[in-house]
């Protein structure tokens, strides 16, 4: 993923909800949009940056899960409550800004995952997809370096978890097809919106989507 | 015996479940009222210490079940969630399904705030945020990355990331600078830059990512994202002041969708230190015969930073590029250009320990070396599965100098000499099926060059020595190189090839004509293969080949020599967490060096004999690497370590007469030499406020002759170490304080051990007023000479920022004590000389630094 993203989570003893901006850049030359989408190749005419929002948002009480869909704006994912497997490593206590903290490993669709989470504070959420601890998730990353959060503040808010507007949900499995096809739209778009003399209209695009939870 | 031990594992795996039963915990969680809460973390811990043994939470009716496979005794249950009292209960005694009651209360959350990482690593990528590692008192990037843990940067600029040398510096992901990275890191400034990212298995070529076992390391410089705009950004100062010096440098950096651009132009006559930022001898390419065969006879001394030996003006400039020409076609390259006029004056005593003849001379040197410089690559991603590169490289470089002699009547000398090299380069890379991949390349170097030397006698106007030398290199390789992974952590790669060097050297000398000529040429397979085990990697390498070498001199007659090469090459790594150790050896054999066969003089005293014999000569090498780096404590590590045999290299006998030393090349035994480096930073605070120590030991034994053919055994050893502190307090006032010594020893067979010992303290005072006034005073005391004499040099400076434009006025000093000269002690195998060598003279500096 690309660095130095900014994220919050807000959450109650109840529902969560996770915030991630990341800047998607559409270019001709090295492809990368960056984010969710992280090895996509888009090869197109014109390179174009955009502020991609994306959320992660669990509400115990009514047992789902809402996942925003990167450039398909107004779908959602929705899925039943599961959480990774965790297991706590013994005699693993560290503290971490003041706050006593655990290592848990645990498996996020293949993902090797290693978390600190701290007891202290007695919510069950943590960052993106990673939650069902006994204690907020301060730290997690994964062993290849797809993903490393780290805690930057904690303080209290007035703000309550907002449950996201949708005007679609789709399962997990209907997700490829339906990014495929808005991927495609959307170079064939930016095509027509950059051509000049110097470059075909011809687009390419090529998905080898990293994210191994919606493979 | 196979049994007995399943069976004890087996009885083993049981023990516990067999000791503990399984307990299950199971209730429901009330309030005040009765109604269930949901949501509740419920952790079953030790009394006396600190582990956690399961743990659950309550359901919508507010329910819970969890079992404990482990002894109730000394265990608690914790019931926790947000609104509600802590409730802790000691399980011995509890009897289940419990019912419990929690009363409702706030948590109190300790509010944190905590500063972005310094250092994030992210599977091969280490990236560092530059803000953590600079006061504002960095100049370049270079002064920068000399404070991450992890890196490592030495004198003469060479970059290390955990004891790798890196091979490349990319601006933000772009390869501007080809090898040339030290432009990089010495030019761009340090304020530019938001993060660096150290990256390991780099791959350049995207088709080999799957194929190639990759060990490269590069650099990859993120810019400020305001620097990424259309039009050009940068840097620039210009500076004026007594006596009649001036300099004025910029840096720009323009970035559009299409191209990316960096210029760095300097025109300055403030003078160099032997450290100066930009030397033609970063881009000289090591495989190319050069025919200088007389040197400028500049002599630097021990390398002292801040101080300025060569007075002269320089004008330089670099143009960097990447070029999006076509979404399949990049174009990137650089053009640098560099003058240089220098003016140097110095005077040495030697004394030759065998016949106690005594030297002296001074001389006055001008030199004007010029380069150009080019580099152009081009990448054509044709399709998916077919890469094409092409890389061409053009050097020019000429060198007038002119120096006066005294001995003590006047003499003069002039040397002139020009290079010139070309290579191209051309590459096709082919991704096939089952990861793996085809590479062919063609690569075609041709160079020439020449010197013309003069040494004549002023007064009479008598030409003593007329030399005209001349070489020239021609080179042809092609290869064909098949890449495959095979299953996961296996990597071969299957070379074959042809190779073909023609190499003259020519030389002239008072109408006498000397030559040698060779042509080699080697047809090769080369295999390699690289295993992942776990945390090890290890690495065969070799090189299997016919050789075919024709030399022939004007001395010794025509020589065949015709043999199989057999070149293996052996690594071995582990990598821990915070550690890596590297071990390699490998065996090579030398080709033989047409100079080694010509006669010519190399100075104006000093004439080489040509070698008797041929000789072939190879070299057996061992090195070890261990590096320590950890990142949660700021103390990194790097010990290395190198010991080589060069077998029957030659050595040289030195005939010493009042007129001229006569060098002639003779066969000696083997030359040892251990190479050791140690270097450690240990960061207290902020990763800054720390100790800083390298420390460098060199030892090697070989022969010479003096005066005879009878050869004697020689041992040479030299240290160096460096140490250092510096503060970064929160107050005004802060300090950077170290010391360096320099310690070498020569011991011969007719000779005792003679030893030269000199030091360097040095001092930073740093007063910081608020945001815009910075006073910074360097004090440097040199104990040099034989009698470590010593000399006292003062630097201050004063900045001071003005607005929101990063305005910066300067004012500075250097050598306001006005030195005139430094004297150094030197020593070798046959001589000790005192050398006196001059400084430029005290300036004052008034600075204009802004930021477009």
């Amino acid at each position: 993923m690309c660095s130095g993203q900014s994220s919050t989570l807000v959450f109650n003893a109840e529902e969560w909800r996770y915030n991630l901006q990341v800047e998607a850049v559409y270019s001709n030359s090295i492809d990368y949009l960056e984010g969710d989408f992280n090895d996509e190749e888009i090869t197109t005419e014109s390179r174009k940056k955009e502020t991609v929002n994306t959320f992660n948002y669990y509400s115990l009480n009514e047992n789902y899960s809402l996942e925003s869909v990167p450039l398909v704006e107004g779908t959602v994912i929705k899925s039943e409550l599961q959480s990774p497997v965790w297991e706590i490593v013994s005699d693993s206590v560290q503290t971490i800004e003041g706050y006593q903290c655990f290592l848990a490993k645990g498996d996020l669709c293949g993902w090797q995952v290693e978390a600190w989470f701290t007891p202290e504070v007695p919510v069950t959420c943590g960052p993106w997809r990673l939650w069902g601890l006994p204690g907020l998730i301060v730290n997690a990353k994964s062993s290849d370096g797809y993903f490393d959060f780290q805690m930057l503040s904690l303080k209290k808010t007035d703000k309550t978890p907002e449950k996201p507007e949708y005007e679609k949900a789709i399962a997990k499995n209907e997700y490829k097809s339906v990014t495929e096809k808005k991927i495609k739209d959307l170079a064939n778009k930016i095509s027509a919106l950059g051509s000049d003399d110097r470059f075909s209209a011809s687009v390419k695009t090529k998905i080898t989507n990293p994210d191994k939870c919606l493979q | 015996m196979k049994r007995f031990a399943l069976i004890f594992a087996v009885a083993l795996s049981v023990l516990p479940q067999l000791l503990y039963p399984q307990t299950v915990l199971q209730g429901n969680i009330q309030d005040r009222d009765n109604n269930p809460i949901a949501n509740v973390n419920i952790i079953v811990k030790g009394t006396y210490d600190d582990k956690i043994y399961a743990f659950a939470a309550s359901d919508k009716e507010g329910r819970f079940s969890l079992k404990l496979n482990a002894s109730a005794d000394d265990k608690l249950i914790v019931f926790k969630r947000l609104g509600y009292n802590e409730k802790i209960i000691e399980i011995n005694g509890l009897s289940f399904p419990l019912t419990v009651r929690l009363e409702t209360g706030e948590v109190l959350l300790k509010e944190v705030t905590i500063t972005p990482k310094s250092i994030v690593v992210r599977g091969d990528t280490t990236e560092y945020l530059v803000s953590a590692f600079s006061d504002g008192d960095e100049k370049v990037m270079e002064d920068v990355l000399k404070k991450m843990p992890g890196i490592d940067v030495s004198d003469e600029g060479e970059i290390k990331f955990k004891g790798k040398t890196i091979s490349k510096i990319l601006l933000d992901g772009t390869d501007m600078f080809d090898n040339q990275y030290k432009i990089a890191s010495k030019n761009i400034p340090a304020n530019f830059t938001a993060t660096v990212q150290a990256i390991e298995h780099y791959h350049e070529n995207r088709l080999l990512k799957d194929t190639e076992y990759s060990e490269d390391v590069v650099l990859n410089f993120n810019l400020h994202s305001d620097l990424k705009m259309q039009r050009p950004k940068g840097q620039a100062n210009i500076g004026g002041g007594w006596e009649n010096r001036y300099e004025a440098d910029a840096t720009a950096i323009s970035m559009n969708k299409y191209l990316k651009l960096m210029d760095k132009f300097n025109l300055s006559n403030t003078g160099f230190s032997s450290t100066s930022s930009f030397t033609p001898a970063d881009i000289t390419l090591d495989d190319y015969l050069d025919a200088e065969a007389v040197g400028d006879m500049m002599q630097y001394g021990n390398r002292r930073e801040q101080v300025k030996s060569i007075d002269g003006r320089q004008a330089y400039n670099s143009l960097h590029f990447g070029w999006q020409a076509k979404p399949e076609l990049q174009i990137t390259g650089q053009l640098v250009f560099n003058k240089l006029h220098n003016r140097f004056s110095d005077s040495d005593k030697t004394l030759y320990f065998d016949d106690s003849l005594s030297i002296e001379r001074s001389s006055l040197l001008a030199a004007k070396p010029q380069t150009l410089y080019g580099n152009l690559k081009m990448k054509y991603d044709i399709n998916e599965n077919f890469v094409l590169t092409y890389n061409g490289k053009y050097d020019a470089d000429s060198k007038l100098n002119s120096n006066q002699l005294a001995i003590p009547e006047l003499y003069s000398y002039s040397a002139n000499s020009k290079n010139r090299l070309q290579s191209n380069n051309l590459e096709l890379t082919v991704a096939m099926k089952n990861k793996s991949a085809l590479q062919l390349n063609v690569f075609y170097l041709s160079d020439c060059n020449s010197q013309l030397f003069n040494y004549l006698q002023t007064e009479e106007n008598e030409n003593i020595i007329a030399q005209n030398t001349s070489a020239s290199t021609s080179r042809f390789e092609a290869t064909a190189t098949y890449l495959k992974k095979n299953r996961k952590n296996f990597y071969y790669t299957l070379k074959s090839g042809y190779k073909s060097d023609k190499q003259d050297f020519n030389a002239d000398y008072n109408q006498n004509n000397a030559f040698a000529t060779l042509d080699c040429s080697l047809a090769f397979v080369q295999a390699e293969m690289t295993v992942l085990y776990k945390k090890a990697t290890f690495n065969i390498h070799t090189l299997t080949g016919y050789r075919q070498q024709v030399i022939d001199s004007r001395e010794l007659a025509l020589h065949t020599d015709k043999r199989f090469v057999f070149e293996p090459a052996l690594t071995f790594s582990i990598k821990q967490k915070n550690s890596t150790i590297f071990l390699s050896g490998s065996y090579r054999q030398i080709n033989y060096d047409p100079n080694d066969y010509v006669a010519y003089f190399t100075s104006y005293r000093t004439f080489k004999n040509p070698a008797a014999q041929y000789a072939i000569n190879s070299i057996y090498s061992l090195s070890t690497t261990y590096n320590y780096f950890n990142l949660s404590n700021g103390t990194s590590l790097t010990a290395f370590y190198s010991y080589y045999i060069s077998d029957r290299p030659f050595a040289y006998r030195t005939d010493i007469s009042v007129l001229m030393n006569i060098n002639s090349p003779i066969l000696a035994k083997n030359t040892k030499t251990h190479i050791g480096n140690l270097s450690v930073k240990k960061y207290i605070d902020a990763v800054r406020h720390g100790i800083n120590y390298s420390g460098t030991v060199y030892s090697a034994s070989y022969q010479n002759a003096v005066n005879s053919a009878q050869l004697r055994d020689n041992d040479m050893f030299s240290h160096s170490s460096k140490i250092s502190l510096k503060s970064v307090f929160d107050f005004p006032v802060n300090y950077m304080a170290g010391i360096s010594i320099n310690y070498s020893s020569v011991k011969t067979e007719t000779n005792p051990r003679l030893s030269a010992v000199n030091y360097s303290l040095f001092q930073d005072l740093l007063y910081k007023s608020g945001k815009n006034l910075t006073v910074k005073i360097s004090f440097d005391e040199h104990f040099l000479g034989r009698n470590r004499k010593m000399y006292f040099f003062a630097m201050p400076v004063i900045e001071w920022n003005i607005g929101k434009y990063d305005l910066k006025v300067g004012v500075s000093a250097y050598n306001i004590l006005n030195n005139r000269q430094i004297t150094d002690y030197q020593l070798t195998d046959i001589s000790e000389s005192e050398v006196g060598y001059s400084i430029v003279p005290a300036q004052y500096l008034l600075n204009l630094q802004f930021r477009f």
